[in-house]
């Protein structure tokens, strides 16, 4: 090796060492008021990227939710994972038992308000190694397991009306989640949403849609969207189909009757 | 005095003494006598000491005799007859003359009649009862008393001697009664009440009365009544009765305007026509706006001509609590900030909450299309106009209104502060000024002072930021996340934000709180006239609530913080009860014979009493408000309890409000409450003649009320028939000079024998 390319080599050794170092140091940062999703990066877990840019990205373009364009990369025994309340979890191979203080730390941040996004990203199919992997190491942070998350609930109509999740693809007919006190801490969809919203580098979608094609990508990007907008709003929705009755309802108010009235008001 | 029939006479022993006493004088009696019989057997001859001897028994026992004051007691008896006792109402009322002629000089004409044709005892009446007078002499009094008491006059008819030998009552009188009678029996039912029909039974006879009308109505506006529940809930409606009578105008056109206020605060007018019945209900919908007392004042503005403007107004007090709590939350955007807040919000049961959120920028509409979506148009009017003053507290969070017309509805929101609304800005990067706030009718009521935006300045820093409180903080109720002042310091140290709003300073009505280290404003709190407002200078606050460290102690205390500390601050601007540092109680009624009193209570902001407290008192009458009255220093501080208990003598009859300021904790405490006192002329309350009370009296005994006195047989009586009185004659035997004579004569008498008989 030439002199040039060992320094070549060594400069872009202490560029990729700072990287890291200023990715640290990122994490490290104070949370700030604006969203940003941090990924799982579990043992033997594939890196997750530009899905996750792409989808605050849409976040961005199609609410007023004031979202960071990039996720950050944590392992769950690192502390910095209490700086982000949504952690996404996405794999496609079986996941190695987690250690002691990854599933303390999972406990911790979801009992207090976090929520974790897990997508099955298996290529053809769901993959059942992390399928079973995963409710294993989820029934270790809570006793509760996985439940169907109903057609009717707020999630699915949380920004946009959908009738069912999709994702890269459609196999599962619904999410499963577990409740931790009045909201879900934990969102699980089979149908591989990242896949659907990961562009290739020249810009364009990286992985085909099926069966649906286009039109069940956009129902993809709906779905994340809606997941955001869930973790962040909680049960608004359920609330407006009672707000106009709220509004109206002014405690006691008698509406006066004209002919019984003894005279008008007067300011 | 003769009696005409003998029926019996008998001998009593006068003098009081107990047996014991009795028992002893015999006993010196015996004493004495045996002494004798020693002294005598001197003598020789029995005869001789027999003699003696019984003259001297024979004082003894006449001495005993004297000393029990025998008295000589002879019974009579001689015809009689039953009475009409008339009573005359001699109160201020009987002055009235609306048809030219006084009732009272018909009361007198009515009783002079009934003399002419029954036996009668004239007894002039009005809050007491004067003794009977002769009918000759009733023109010399005149109708000025203060008060009408007929309950009271028949109730001391019932105990006096005179009742023996009554037929009937006849009461002359309009029928204004203002003591216990009236008040037993409001409101109006159909039965007298039971402890009133007990007086009237003692009577045993009819109670009649004469209603002295008047030939023309008293053209007078009363309010006689304000009828509401004893409590109500804060932005609740509840219903308010004003009961009026008028009297005198119903040939008058036009209308009268009769309002309705609320601690001196304006509430609503309605207009009343002239023409109709002449007692009417005036209904309202009353809205208390805060906590704590409320009086209520109802007034019919003066017409031309009244007999009294006294009876224009009517009080009720009114205790306002919360029941639940209702929150408008508006949000510029969904965020970790406002995801917190709700949770908080709804982990509430006793909050309402009602959310709006703008979940679509305005560069996002075009990207999304509202058939596919569960969006709603942001319903601007309904809620900042029609709903606004049901809500308790608005916070706008990060909320940047200019684009959602919410400018045009400020006027509203200012009006609903500044009448009691609690008011929240939470900062963020479209709040404040970064939100467009400078220049705009909000940034009046806030506890800031905004400024503009200058260079690269866009509203909003993100930083690290290590909070302090200030010297108001320190003591203010809001920030004391630990009781001991050290301990609170350090909570707040700990404890800190990311990012906080620039462009703005402290305000001149605001109190600055928490700053961060280099002084910039982070949270301040305002009074906005009857409102609050605050403003907390940062999108941060839900860190404390997902606290960044995995440690359980810390993450649990940040988390308890997070909620005590909006707790303690919803508290504040919703005027909760329990933080108030000067509390005050009005205790009993004020009234011409005794003076206002109102109760004070002060606390630290721990809520433990604060003893040795100078206050400050000043009252002004409620029509004067928003004035601030005059305070002077009150002699005697607080006690040992907190609490003092402030005397107002003199207050001029009708509304004050009692202002109260004290030094607690380093800061000025302040506190009002409404009061009433109530005028010394009940008289003037009712002017037209009432015959309700009367007919009651009547029924209860079996009486008659009239409009014109009927003629005497007309009249019944009870026991028409005489009746016999008994006489007594004492006679004091003792002191008779006969008794005398009988002593001296024995005493001479055993002298003289003693002396021949050789006895010394």
């Amino acid at each position: 090796m030439s002199r040039s390319n060992c320094i070549a080599w060594m400069c872009l050794t202490v560029v990729v060492a700072a990287s890291q170092l200023f990715g640290t140091a990122a994490a490290a940062e104070p949370p700030s008021s604006a969203l940003r999703m941090a990924w799982l990066r579990m043992p033997g877990g594939a890196e997750s990227g530009s899905e996750l840019a792409s989808w605050a990205q849409e976040i961005r373009i199609r609410t007023s939710i004031d979202m960071l364009p990039s996720a950050i990369g944590l392992r769950p025994e690192d502390p910095a994972i209490f700086h982000f309340p949504l952690l996404y979890w996405g794999g496609d191979r079986a996941v190695p038992r987690l250690s002691d203080q990854a599933i303390l730390h999972l406990r911790q941040h979801l009992s207090t308000g976090g929520t974790l996004l897990v997508d099955n990203t298996g290529r053809t199919e769901p993959s059942h190694a992390f399928d079973q992997s995963m409710r294993r190491e989820l029934a270790r942070v809570f006793p509760q397991s996985l439940q169907r998350i109903a057609s009717s609930h707020v999630v699915l109509r949380s920004f946009y009306r959908l009738e069912r999740p999709m994702g890269r693809r459609a196999d599962a007919h619904d999410l499963e989640g577990v409740r931790v006190g009045s909201h879900l801490a934990v969102i699980y969809t089979r149908n591989d949403l990242a896949g659907a919203l990961a562009r290739s580098p020249m810009g364009g979608y990286a992985l085909a849609v099926v069966p649906g094609g286009e039109t069940q990508r956009e129902q993809a990007f709906r779905l994340a969207v809606n997941l955001v907008m869930y973790v962040l709003c909680l049960d608004y929705k359920d609330d407006h189909t009672h707000v106009m009755h709220l509004l109206r309802y002014r405690r006691g108010s008698r509406v006066p009757e004209p002919a019984a009235t003894q005279g008008a008001d007067e300011p | 005095m003769n009696p005409s029939h003998f029926i019996g006479d008998h001998l009593e022993w006068a003098l009081s003494w107990t047996w014991g006493a009795r028992i002893l004088a015999m006993l010196l009696g015996l004493c004495v006598l045996w002494l004798s019989a020693l002294n005598l057997r001197a003598l020789s001859s029995r005869r001789r000491r027999g003699t003696l001897f019984g003259i001297r028994t024979l004082l003894v026992a006449s001495l005993l005799a004297v000393l029990l004051q025998p008295t000589w007691v002879s019974l009579g008896q001689r015809p009689g007859s039953r009475r009409v006792a008339v009573l005359v109402d001699s109160s201020q009322s009987m002055d009235q003359a609306p048809g030219g002629r006084r009732r009272w000089d018909a009361a007198i004409t009515a009783a002079t009649q009934l003399s002419g044709e029954l036996p009668v005892e004239v007894l002039v009446v009005a809050d007491h009862v004067e003794k009977a007078v002769d009918i000759k002499r009733l023109k010399e009094h005149a109708p000025t008393g203060v008060g009408t008491d007929l309950l009271g006059a028949l109730g001391a008819l019932g105990d006096s001697h005179r009742v023996a030998g009554l037929s009937a009552v006849v009461l002359l009188t309009d029928g204004l009664d203002n003591a216990e009678l009236r008040a037993r029996n409001q409101p109006a039912g159909k039965a007298l009440d039971p402890d009133s029909a007990e007086v009237v039974a003692r009577l045993r006879v009819p109670v009649h009365s004469l209603l002295i009308g008047d030939k023309a109505p008293v053209r007078d506006i009363a309010v006689t009544g304000i009828r509401s529940a004893a409590f109500g809930f804060t932005r609740t409606f509840m219903p308010v009765s004003v009961e009026i009578e008028i009297s005198g105008y119903d040939k008058q056109q036009g209308n009268l305007a009769v309002a309705l206020s609320d601690n001196g605060r304006p509430v609503a007018t309605r207009q009343v026509p002239l023409a109709g019945p002449s007692r009417r209900a005036i209904e309202f919908d009353f809205q208390p706006l805060h906590v704590g007392a409320h009086l209520i004042e109802a007034a019919v503005v003066p017409l031309p001509g009244e007999a009294t403007e006294a009876n224009n107004h009517g009080y009720a007090s009114l205790r306002v609590v919360r029941d639940r709590t209702r929150v408008l939350h508006l949000a510029g955007h969904p965020s970790w900030d406002t995801r917190f807040l709700r949770s908080h919000l709804r982990g509430d049961p006793s909050v309402d909450l009602v959310s709006f959120y703008i979940m679509v920028g305005q560069g996002s509409a075009a990207f999304v299309s509202a058939e596919d979506t569960t969006l709603i148009p942001f319903p601007t009017r309904e809620i900042l106009e029609e709903s606004l003053t049901s809500f308790d507290l608005v916070i706008f969070q990060d909320f940047q209104f200019g684009p959602f017309q919410v400018e045009q509805y400020l006027p509203q929101l200012r009006s609903y502060v500044h009448g009691g609304g609690a008011f929240l800005v939470i900062g963020g990067k479209q709040a404040l000024s970064a939100g467009g706030y400078y220049g705009t009718g909000l940034a009046e009521w806030l506890p800031v002072r905004l400024q503009a935006l200058t260079g690269d300045d866009v509203g909003f820093s993100e930083a690290t930021l290590n909070l302090k409180l200030t010297p108001a903080g320190e003591v203010h109720p809001v920030t004391q996340l630990a009781k001991d002042p050290e301990a609170n310091r350090a909570t707040w140290a700990r404890l800190g934000w990311n990012g906080r709003n620039t462009a703005l300073q402290a305000g001149e009505s605001g109190n600055v709180l928490v700053t961060d280290t280099t002084g910039h404003p982070l949270l301040a709190v305002g009074e906005v006239d009857q409102g609050r407002s605050a403003v907390l200078a940062t999108d941060s606050l839900w860190t404390w609530a997902f606290p960044p460290t995995a440690l359980d102690p810390v993450r649990d205390r940040n988390r308890s913080d997070y909620n005590q500390f909006l707790d303690q601050l919803f508290a504040w601007l919703l005027r909760d009860p329990d933080l108030d540092a000067l509390r005050l109680e009005v205790v009993g009624e004020a009234g011409p014979s005794r003076p206002a009193q109102v109760r004070v209570s002060a606390r630290a902001a721990s809520g433990q009493p604060v003893a040795g407290v100078v206050l400050h008192v000043g009252v002004a009458p409620l029509t004067q408000m928003p004035g601030v009255p005059t305070l002077q220093a009150y002699a005697e501080p607080t006690d040992a309890q907190g609490q003092v208990l402030v005397i107002l003598a003199d207050l001029a009859p009708g509304a004050h409000l009692v202002t109260v300021e004290a030094p607690i904790g380093g800061r000025p405490q302040r506190a009002t409450v409404p009061l009433v006192v109530r005028a010394a002329d009940r008289e003037a309350s009712q002017l037209q003649p009432s015959d309700d009370l009367l007919q009651k009296l009547a029924t209860a005994s079996g009486g008659r009320v009239w409009r014109s006195l009927p003629r005497r047989a007309a009249i019944p009586l009870a026991h028409p028939d005489t009746v016999d009185l008994a006489d007594q004659l004492h006679t004091d035997l003792w002191a008779r000079p006969q008794v005398l004579i009988w002593l001296v004569m024995l005493l001479g008498l055993e002298w003289t024998l003693r002396r021949r008989w050789g006895l010394a």
